[in-house]
């Protein structure tokens, strides 16, 4: 199920809230109102039965008391609105009663209602067909001289109630009415708000729909009269697009330097290949072709390896797999390996090591090492010498790769380590590098809070020292 | 026709002069430094420059804008691994004429070469024909009076210039810088040595002499 929209639930909440709150009020209203109605029934009620009561008692013979409460009840009774009735326990006869006899419904005491005890009254409501009455039941000591002992006078006095129970009804039907129009004026109110405050956010969705991956950095989410609420929203959002802007265009710079640097050796590759083939030619020709091809490839291929190493490194954020190791080793194990290579190319490789416990990524260091052994190897002048050395010094430890070229000006030093970038060549051939090497090295450099420096002066020469935290 | 080949990557440069030479009839100078490029384009009347735009010393477009500055009309052909529709629009708009990517084919990249070569002699048809005679750009195959030539390299290299010149004077200077490179030693009697020989191929009996000997100028392939 789809989850309701914010509209919607807060309009529901406020509908709810809404109907107890004007459901309390209405039935305490309507009870309130229909108490006061009913007082002032029961007390002009108790003001007659008080009268009546005073009349039978003052009265010698009953029917001068009648004569009297007829006199006092005389105006009420021809507003057709009072009634009552007299008798005496026991006896089946009323003493005396309103007149004419047949306004008193006959069926008043369809069931007859537990009878008050003596000198109480009781407050009775009755239905006879659509009619209703209110009634007091007053019973009474005989206090009259003549009167035999026990006897007990019942005063029954009645009066319409309708006019009572329509006026709760109208008053209940307004209350109704007025509910209703509160409770669905608010939804309406409510949904309105709702859509008023939430239109710079459907403002900013719009505008967020427009943000594809080509046209980040041209998109500053700008909302005019936008609530303040929202700022820190719009603020966060507009950092989020700043960052990924720039992560791409990172990422785009980076996608067409690695497609020109591949692309180069692919089409000498091919290029080769095509003028060998384009037409019949000596089995020494197809065999130099060959072996260039295949030199190239070499150089394809370490430039596709560099490339990985350094998306890897990008990859893998988290020092989870870092331990403690002697850089030793592995600086030791990298030159050897070069020693091999560098054998019979008129270069020597020389180390002077130290032990040093690092902690890092064992591998990246590896490849920092080699890149700069390999740079100085390849960099440095033929018959010339390259040293590897290692130094601590105020917890932190050192290594050198010294070649004695010394050829990098000044104002390239910065540059070097970007990535894909070349020195201008003076002269001789670069022997294939992929112009990544040192960029991966200060990375790993970095990612391992070391740093990289290069010296270089033509007199002695060109060291690059990696600097790294000891363990 | 002369090309210059300014690329960085020596090997590819001399896998398209090689090309150049062997299936084109081209002679072709190479360069692999940006500055040094600019100077040999400005030196020398090539028909044809290959331009790659990353370069040592000096960037290929600079170079282009520079050589155009300059009022050289030299048709540029750029061939580089920038491969954007804006580096091609760049590229073309800073004075190119044609523009590659690579890796880019070698078929290819000779029929441009030729297209844009006879295009700037204002030549569109690959066959040129002058009076009885047809040179195909394509074959490199000559017919005289209606009989198949069949000529040397560089014989053919010197017809094809003469017929892309075709009722113009061409001096032996002329034909000396648009027909070697530099790997040829020159001397300037090659170039009588060879319009002997195109003579005495193209008609034996001496009855038309379609290559005219303008004293103390040079020579004119005669258009009837």
């Amino acid at each position: 199920m789809r989850p309701l929209s914010l509209k919607w639930r807060i309009g529901i909440f406020m509908t709810c809230l809404l109907v107890v709150v004007i459901t309390t009020i209405s039935g305490v209203a309507y009870v309130e109102l229909s108490k006061s109605l009913l007082r002032t029934v029961d007390n002009t009620l108790g003001a007659d039965v008080d009268a009546i009561v005073s009349l039978v008692e003052s009265e010698d013979s009953l029917v001068e008391a009648r004569k009297e409460i007829d006199a006092f009840l005389n105006p009420k009774a021809n507003s057709d609105k009072t009634m009552y009735r007299i008798w005496f326990d026991g006896e089946n006869d009323y003493v005396a009663a309103s007149s004419p006899l047949e306004r008193w419904p006959s069926n008043l005491f369809a069931e007859t209602p537990p009878a008050p005890s003596v000198g109480e009254f009781e407050v009775l409501n009755t239905q006879v067909d659509k009619d209703h009455y209110r009634l007091i039941w007053a019973r009474l000591a005989d206090s009259r001289q003549d009167a035999p002992t026990d006897s007990v006078v019942n005063v029954v006095i009645a009066t319409h109630s309708s006019h009572v129970i329509g006026k709760m009804k109208e008053f209940l039907e307004v209350l109704a009415i007025l509910g209703a129009a509160v409770i669905s004026g608010s939804l309406v109110l409510t949904t309105w708000i709702l859509h008023w405050g939430l239109k710079p956010v459907a403002r900013l969705t719009s505008q967020m729909d427009e943000v594809s991956g080509k046209g980040l950095e041209q998109l500053t989410s700008n909302i005019p009269d936008s609530p303040s609420e929202l700022h820190p929203f719009i603020h966060a959002w507009d950092q989020m697009l700043e960052r990924l802007a720039l992560a791409m265009q990172q990422q785009q710079r980076f996608t067409a330097d690695a497609s020109h640097q591949l692309r180069t050796p692919l089409t000498i590759v091919k290029s080769t290949l095509q003028t060998a083939r384009s037409r019949r030619r000596t089995p020494d020709v197809y065999v130099s072709a060959i072996d260039q091809s295949l030199e190239d490839l070499g150089r394809l291929e370490h430039l596709t390896e560099q490339l990985l190493a350094l998306a890897n490194l990008d990859d893998i954020a988290g020092q989870s797999e870092w331990r403690t190791f002697d850089l030793r080793e592995v600086v030791s194990e990298v030159c050897e390996q070069y020693a091999q290579l560098v054998e019979g190319n008129n270069v020597v490789l020389k180390w002077e090591l130290s032990s040093a416990k690092v902690r890092g990524n064992e591998d990246q260091l590896r490849i920092l090492v080699s890149n700069l052994v390999d740079n100085a190897v390849k960099h440095g002048p033929a018959g010339g010498e390259v040293l590897v050395s290692m130094r601590c010094l105020n917890g932190l430890i050192s290594v050198s790769v010294h070649d004695q070229g010394g050829n990098i000006p000044e104002g390239e030093h910065e540059h070097i380590f970007e990535r894909f970038y070349r020195l201008r060549k003076t002269g001789q051939r670069t022997s294939g590098g992929s112009g990544l090497g040192l960029a991966l090295a200060q990375e790993v450099a970095h990612k391992h809070q070391g740093r990289i420096d290069v010296i270089s002066e033509p007199a002695q020469g060109t060291s690059f020292i990696v600097t790294l935290p000891l363990a | 026709m002369r090309v210059l080949i300014v690329e960085d990557e020596a090997r590819l440069a001399g896998n398209i002069a090689q090309v150049l030479k062997e299936s084109a009839s081209l002679a072709a100078d190479i360069s692999t430094d940006g500055v040094d490029g600019l100077h040999m384009a400005k030196t020398n009347p090539y028909d044809l420059i290959i331009l790659d735009l990353t370069l040592p010393g000096m960037d290929g477009l600079d170079i282009l804008s520079e050589l155009r500055a300059m009022d050289i009309a030299v048709p540029v052909l750029i061939l580089t691994a920038r491969n954007t529709r804006s580096d091609i629009i760049t590229g073309l708009n800073r004075g190119g004429d044609d523009y590659l990517t690579k890796p880019f084919d070698m078929g290819e990249l000779v029929a441009r070469c030729k297209a844009l070569i006879r295009r700037s002699y204002g030549q569109p048809h690959p066959v040129l024909e002058v009076g009885k005679l047809k040179v195909d750009t394509v074959a490199r195959g000559v017919i005289f009076d209606n009989k198949d030539v069949r000529l040397t390299a560089m014989e053919y290299r010197t017809l094809e210039y003469l017929a892309m010149r075709a009722g113009q004077i061409v001096s032996k200077e002329e034909l000396l810088d648009h027909l070697y490179d530099f790997n040829w030693e020159r001397f300037s009697n090659v170039t009588e040595v060879y319009i002997s020989t195109l003579r005495r191929k193209l008609d034996p009996d001496r009855s038309f002499d379609p290559i005219e000997t303008v004293r103390g100028q040079g020579y004119r392939l005669k258009d009837s």
